[in-house]
This record gives structure tokens, sequence and C-alpha cells, in this order.
């Protein structure tokens, strides 16, 4: 297993290098920004005022919001860029990892020895979660340092439980993507039904917001459960994101070893 | 015991019927030719007994262990190559070598074998032709001295002296006892390196001889060239075909006892008369009429 894992990462290595890079390239663009973003505040909340209160709703920027850099970062980092960047991360290494070596014909190379398709599936699995750690550290506490150069003062805590809501939603994200990796024998497959699956979670997120008559659907959506206002400004997760992504993570990626493990590989 | 033991084999996707109730034994040290036309059955078979994909009824048991229960210890003695090679791109050979190496975790013969057929290891998947990654394949199959190999058609893209110094190296193998079961449609080559052969047609085995008894099947091939005038009518009979008339001739096939063909032939003046046993590629066309 820990050969795969060590070819895996081998293979690997750069795009990890480039996204984690990406994530400390934002971090220090926005710590940077602050100041300045401080003094437009008022100008800023006035240009949103005159759109529709639904739209607004999708970007809840008020004069709080540039008050620190928790809530800053809350509104330009978290809110949308981190779950984009993780989605895209992961989406694409689930991809490749297995259905992407049956479309190719090279999982032929490693069905081929000695090494059980359990311990293949696990051997690829173990890399998302070391690229899952590495991004979530590059994406959260690396603005100790950062806001370190720029004297922009920190609450240090904050970033390590914001580091936990990442690993959690990057967990159960690699392992849905995992999941669909097991059973597709086409990379473009697992891309078409994640992104689809995404896509109806933020509409269903979006509309719950909208009516009162509809917010019970925003349980159906990840987002819901990815609360990185509470984590970053309130240090706190809640106990429902750490149960949804625990038990439906632990639960795609049984089902998709147990797949892995079944099937056939008619390649 | 026999060293693959395939019983009753069937596997279905969905309706088609890829390969359906065959059943076939190999011995120790034989290197057993498994014959078909492409989408026969063939590559479906192998594929289960690598347990690639998991059969729909039957089983397959290799060294007495169960194909798909005992996979993994399966694999150790199992040396592989497939019909279609896929490798990646961006390693070397060197590291596709290393990293069988590595998951088989015993020593192996990689060097003797690079030495052996002349191969680069430092270039480049990417950059290599289709004929040095069948070498490449070749290699990662050899390597591990394994106790079967199973090879779907092993000799693709290779040319004619590299053919030859695969075929040396399957000998050697069975030789020194390996069990070798290979996929072909390139009867010359199973005429050449196999001890017996099975013939699939629609998924079926429709024989499984030894390539001696297969030749000893009494079918013929027979050229006739007459100085008398002749009807080819007359040598319409049972066990006798007219495979095409020629200049002053006839060449027929004839089945089983010749004895009446002999005979009616004899009644005619003969300038010429050729009687052969068939070729292994009569014989398996013979199969499939």
């Amino acid at each position: 297993m820990f050969t795969i894992l060590w070819r895996t990462i081998k293979d690997r290595k750069y795009s990890l290098l480039i996204y984690c890079l990406s994530a400390l390239a934002l971090i220090w663009m926005y710590i940077a920004l602050l100041p300045a973003m401080e003094r437009m505040a008022d100008s800023m909340i006035e240009l949103l005022s005159g759109y529709p209160d639904a739209f607004v709703s999708m970007f809840p920027i008020n004069a709080e919001s540039f008050a620190n850099i928790e809530n800053f970062l809350a509104i330009e980092n978290y809110s949308f860029m981190v779950p984009i960047l993780m989605i895209f991360m992961l989406t694409a290494i689930a991809g490749v990892s297995l259905a992407g070596e049956v479309e190719t014909g090279t999982a032929e190379i490693i069905l081929s020895t000695p090494i059980s398709r359990v311990k293949i599936f696990f051997g690829k699995y173990i890399y998302g979660i070391i690229a899952i750690a590495f991004f979530s550290l590059c994406s959260t506490l690396s603005v100790i340092p950062v806001a370190k150069i720029y004297d922009v003062s920190y609450i240090a805590a904050n970033y390590f439980t914001m580091f936990g809501m990442c690993l959690l939603f990057g967990w159960i994200t690699f392992s849905l993507a995992m999941f669909l990796s097991a059973i597709f024998s086409e990379k473009s497959r697992v891309y078409m039904f994640l992104g689809g699956i995404y896509i109806m979670m933020y509409v269903v997120q979006i509309v719950s917001t909208l009516s009162e008559q509809w917010s019970d659907v925003k349980y159906i959506s990840f987002f819901h459960y990815y609360d990185y206002e509470a984590a970053i400004i309130n240090n706190s997760i809640g106990a429902s994101s750490i149960w949804v992504f625990g038990i439906l993570a632990i639960i795609f990626t049984v089902a998709g070893a147990y797949w892995y493990n079944r099937r056939d590989f008619a390649i | 015991m026999s060293v693959i033991d395939v019983k009753k084999l069937k596997k279905y996707f969905g309706k088609t019927k890829a390969v359906d109730d065959i059943s076939f034994t190999v011995e120790k040290g034989e290197i057993f030719g498994f014959l078909g036309p492409n989408g026969a059955g063939k590559t479906t078979t192998i594929r289960c007994m690598m347990d690639f994909i998991r059969p729909t009824e039957g089983t397959v048991n290799i060294l007495g262990l169960d194909a798909q229960k005992d996979s993994v210890e399966l694999k150790k003695k199992i040396g592989y190559l497939s019909g279609n090679l896929r490798l990646y791109n961006k390693w070397t050979g060197r590291e596709h070598i290393d990293f069988v190496s590595k998951l088989n975790g015993k020593d192996d013969i990689a060097k003797e074998i690079i030495e052996k057929f002349h191969f680069n290891p430092d270039q480049k998947v990417k950059s290599l032709s289709s004929g040095n990654k069948q070498k490449l394949g070749i290699i990662m199959a050899f390597m591990t001295n394994p106790e079967i190999l199973i090879m779907d058609e092993p000799t693709n893209a290779l040319d004619p002296l590299l053919q030859n110094t695969m075929y040396e190296l399957i000998e050697e193998s069975a030789k020194n006892g390996t069990t070798v079961f290979m996929s072909s449609h390139n009867l010359s080559e199973v005429d050449r390196v196999c001890h017996k052969v099975g013939i699939i047609k629609d998924g079926k085995m429709v024989a499984t001889e030894s390539i001696r008894n297969l030749k000893e099947k009494r079918l013929y091939t027979v050229t006739a060239y007459f100085s008398d005038i002749f009807d080819k009518n007359e040598f319409v009979m049972e066990g006798v075909g007219i495979t095409k008339e020629i200049p002053g001739g006839l060449l027929l096939t004839a089945k089983g006892d010749i004895n009446e063909l002999v005979a009616k032939l004899s009644g005619h003046n003969l300038k010429d008369l050729q009687i052969e046993h068939a070729s292994l590629e009569d014989i398996f066309l013979e199969f499939y009429e």
C-alpha cells in the first residue's frame, strides 16, 4: 500500500504544490489588501445596498466584514475560494486515481501485482487525505506568519478551528469523489456527476435563504454544514457539521472500497 | 493436479455471452495456446483468470487456489502480459520495473531480461516505440521468475527477430517448470511454441488438443494433376471438399478415411499427386467452418 502511496505522491507532487501555493497566495493577497479594504468598506456596502436582497444574501457583507482579518477572510476566502479550490483539487485527484487508471488501462499494471484491491484503494485514498491536510494548512494556518509580516492582529485559535473545518469539508468532498471514481470507468463521468451534485447543493443552499418555506432544504447541502463563519469568527465547529461530514465520509469511503473490491475491470 | 483448472466458466455482460461454459486444464510446464479470432472470448477468459473480472458462473483454480478468493496469493506466482498493454507515459521503463518489483517484494531477474531484449530502461515511456513498450511489458511479466505466465497475444508489435527471442524465453521458462498460458491468433506462433491448444469460438471451447494430436487428426490436403479428362463432380463424396480448381487439376481437402478418394483418383491417369497432412491453419479453419 505504501508503494502505491509513495508513487502517487511522486506523480502528483507538482499539482498539489500548485494548489497549496495558490491557497497561500490568496491568503497573502487578502492580508495585504485588508488595510485598503477597510478604507473602502463604506462605499462597498453602499454599492451592495443597490442590489436585490436575494443577491445580497449570497454575499453577506456589512461593516463588520472589514473590522478584522477573521471577518474579512470569512467573506473573501473561506466562503467561496477555499471550498471551490478544494472541490476542484480533490475531484481531480479522485478522478485520476481510480476511474482515470481504468480509462487509460494502467489499472492492469497494479491489479496484476500481489496487492489487494482494498489496499490499492486506500493507497490512493491516503494521498488524498495528505493533500487535504496540506491544502487546509496553507489555507488556514499560513495566516499566522503572513499576518505577522503585515503586522495585522489575528486570533490564532480560530485558524486551528478553521483548519479542522477545512479537513472535514475536504474529507467529505474527497470521499464522495472516490466513491464515484470507484464506480465509474471514465474520469469525465466522475467530474460530470460531482459537478452536478455540487451545483445542485449550491442552488439548494441559495433557495433555502430566499424563502422560509424552503429553508429546510438546506440540510441536504454540504455547504450548510460547511459553517466557515462559526469556525473562523466564533472559533467553533457545530456538532452537526462533525457528525454529518464524519458519518457521510465514512459511508462513502467504505462504499467506495467495497465497490472497487467487487467491480469488474474490463479495460 | 493441473496447474490451471477452469471449470464451466461463464461470463456474461448483460445479454452478451462473452464466455459460455468453457472448461480446460493446463499441466505443469506446459505451454498452452489459446486460439481464437477477435471477440471469441480469449481476453475475457484471461481477465477472469487474473481476477480483473468476476465470472458469472464457474470456477478458475490456479495452483490449487481460487483465482478470485486467493487472488493476492496467486499473483505472487503469476507473470502477466496484457494484450492491450498500457503504461504510465510519464514514467521511465525503470520506474515501471521498480514499481512492479516493490509490489512483488522479491528478488527479480529484470536486469537479465533487459539485456536479452537490448532495452533501454531509462527512457520515458511516451518516447518509446510500440515494440519497445511491448518489450517493457514482457520484462515486467518475466522479471519475477513466475511459476505461471499468463499472456494475451505476447508477440504483438514485436519484429520477427524479437518474436524469436520471445519464443526462446517462453520455451526456456517452460523447461524450468513455468506453466505458460498464452492467447494468440497467430497460428504459426502457436504451432512453434505451444504443446497444447484450446480453440475458442463465440465464447465456447470447440477443441482442446495437444498440437501433435491436432496435427495427427486425419485431415489432408490433396493436390492432383490429371493427364486425362476429369469431372470435379466425381470427387463429391463424404469427407471430401473441393477447395479450388487449378489448371489441369484439383485442390481437395479430405477428412477421415481417404481410401475411397485414392481409389477414385487411381482411376485416372495422374500427372502428379501430392497428399499432405493439413497445416494447423487448415485445422483451425476447419473448426471455424
